[in-house]
């Protein structure tokens, strides 16, 4: 049979394979140097706008086989008495962590009679429809974004503690990196003796707390809570307790495993902080607010309990956590 | 019969594609025992790339490898490049003899996804978003791998049995 003249030559498959290697490394290299502003963010902003409610759905649908998975993991314990015992042992915990802040904060107040550390928080609750689909990465994705007031940088919480922080917005969800993730870090106090240091995930989940010297002593059981450093995590939220003590002799830092408190495989509603930290309100400006302000709270229009940014807070926050009915939530 | 002459249709590539890409997304999560997700589309470029040709499954890695960085939390362009070169490796492979027997097959299939996820930990590690290579190896490459080549022996069971498409050239030795 005679070869076709006019049969295009096929491209051979390694020229191929190159180029496409160096389109990769370049859109690697564009991903990296662009910023969160850039076209290729914009696009995968794009790319999760429009899997978000498959995301959802598959959460729905997916829910028979979490169940088996969770069987799998507890298969020599009664799972309902498990989950009971440990909601009720989260809960104490971080009741426990949050009374000895306020009996460390009374003490320094009463040794400084100036010294001003109460405020309180502007949240909104969301709902989390997906969980990371790889296992690289420790993200979640919640039910509310950019139209509900939710920007990047956002801390989200659980009811007991600190989770992580918004890293991604979207118009109608957004994506939370978690303090587990290795590329998430916090800077913490140890309860105890208010050493600081920073709070890092890693890969396999563990936390690691960094830069506490081997002169500081730090127990198995110490409490771990947000310093404020930074301005991004709200002084004084829990986190975990110390779950292991390491040094070596040669070491200039500890090496110091944490538990955390909040695990996000048994929450469906978190709490993101959607008061910035100019907006934090002191007690001395909430009570200013209600002397001379209390004719400006219609006018101001900001009597929506669902959202968290009006900034007056007087009349929607309640004291502590300032938590507000969720959005939409059953 | 020799299945080393013969490609699975261009329209299985996508539709599998596409089904991989769906599953990665709404399974893999609620799948994941231990916080271990499989690794659908990683699986599915291999299988494919053993079945198809060079060039189909450079294509359909890139693209796979596009996907699953955009639907990921990781860098853009990280799985981009290793199932690019993944594929087109697998596809370079001689077929007669991966297609000696499905426990060759299934061998294949669980060195290219621990290679694969080797690669994307390597990678993840120069550019700086991994900071323990070691770790990562332990607590997800092989994990990842043990059970994203179950998942793909799944999958390969049943393309083995979904028609496949003859070579032109196999038609004309049949015509002489």
């Amino acid at each position: 049979m005679a070869i076709n003249p006019n049969k295009p030559r096929k491209l051979p498959g390694g020229i191929l394979v190159f180029v496409l290697s160096i389109l990769s490394i370049v859109l690697m290299t564009a991903w990296a140097g662009e910023g969160a502003s850039g076209t290729l963010h914009a696009v995968r902003s794009g790319v999760e706008t429009v899997t978000a409610p498959i995301k959802n759905i598959g959460a729905v649908v997916g829910t028979p086989f979490r169940a088996v998975g969770d069987f799998i993991a507890g298969v020599t314990t009664s799972s309902e008495s498990v989950d009971e015992l440990r909601a009720q042992n989260e809960l104490l915990r971080s009741q426990i962590i949050r009374m000895e802040e306020y009996r460390q904060e009374n003490e320094r107040l009463s040794a400084l009679l100036d010294l001003k550390d109460a405020y309180q928080l502007e949240s909104s609750a969301a709902r989390v429809i997906a969980t990371e689909p790889d296992s690289w990465n420790r993200v979640i994705t919640i039910n509310k974004g950019s139209e509900s007031g939710f920007s990047v940088g956002m801390p989200v919480m659980s009811p007991n503690g600190l989770l992580g922080q918004i890293e991604r917005v979207s118009p109608n969800s957004s994506e939370v990196r978690l303090i587990t993730d290795q590329k998430s870090g916090v800077s913490v106090f140890v309860q105890e003796n208010r050493a600081e240091g920073i709070l890092s995930g890693s890969v396999d989940g563990i936390l690691y707390l960094q830069f506490i010297g081997t002169e500081i002593e730090v127990n198995v059981g110490d409490k771990i809570t947000t310093s404020g450093s930074g301005g991004i995590y709200p002084k004084g939220i829990p986190i975990g307790e110390v779950l292991s003590v390491e040094q070596a002799p040669a070491d200039v830092y500890k090496t110091i495993i944490v538990a955390p408190i909040s695990k996000v495989s048994t929450y469906e509603e978190v709490l993101v902080i959607t008061g910035s930290e100019d907006a934090i309100v002191t007690t001395d400006d909430t009570q200013s607010n209600q002397e001379s302000g209390e004719g400006n709270a219609g006018a101001n229009g900001a009597t929506d309990s669902s959202d968290g940014a009006s900034g007056d807070g007087a009349a929607d926050n309640t004291s502590g956590d300032g938590t507000n009915a969720p959005e939409g939530a059953e | 019969m020799n299945p080393a002459s013969q490609q699975v249709r261009p329209s299985f590539t996508i539709i599998g594609s596409l089904i991989a890409v769906l599953l990665q997304l709404m399974l893999a999560p609620s799948i994941a025992l231990f916080e271990i997700a499989p690794n659908f589309i990683l699986c599915f470029a291999v299988v494919n790339a053993m079945f198809s040709g060079e060039i189909r499954s450079t294509i359909a890695g890139f693209i796979l490898g596009l996907a699953y960085d955009f639907i990921a939390q990781g860098a853009l362009g990280a799985m981009t490049l290793v199932l690019t070169i993944l594929s087109y490796g697998v596809s370079s492979l001689n077929k007669e003899a991966i297609s000696i027997s499905w426990t060759v097959q299934a061998f294949f299939l669980l060195i290219s996804a621990f290679l694969g996820e080797i690669f994307f930990a390597a990678e993840l590690s120069i550019i700086g978003q991994d900071n323990d290579f070691i770790r990562s190896v332990g607590m997800r490459v092989i994990p990842v791998t043990i059970y994203s080549g179950l998942i793909g022996l799944i999958v390969f069971l049943v393309m083995s049995r979904i028609k496949t498409k003859k070579r032109p050239e196999l038609l004309r030795s049949k015509l002489k």
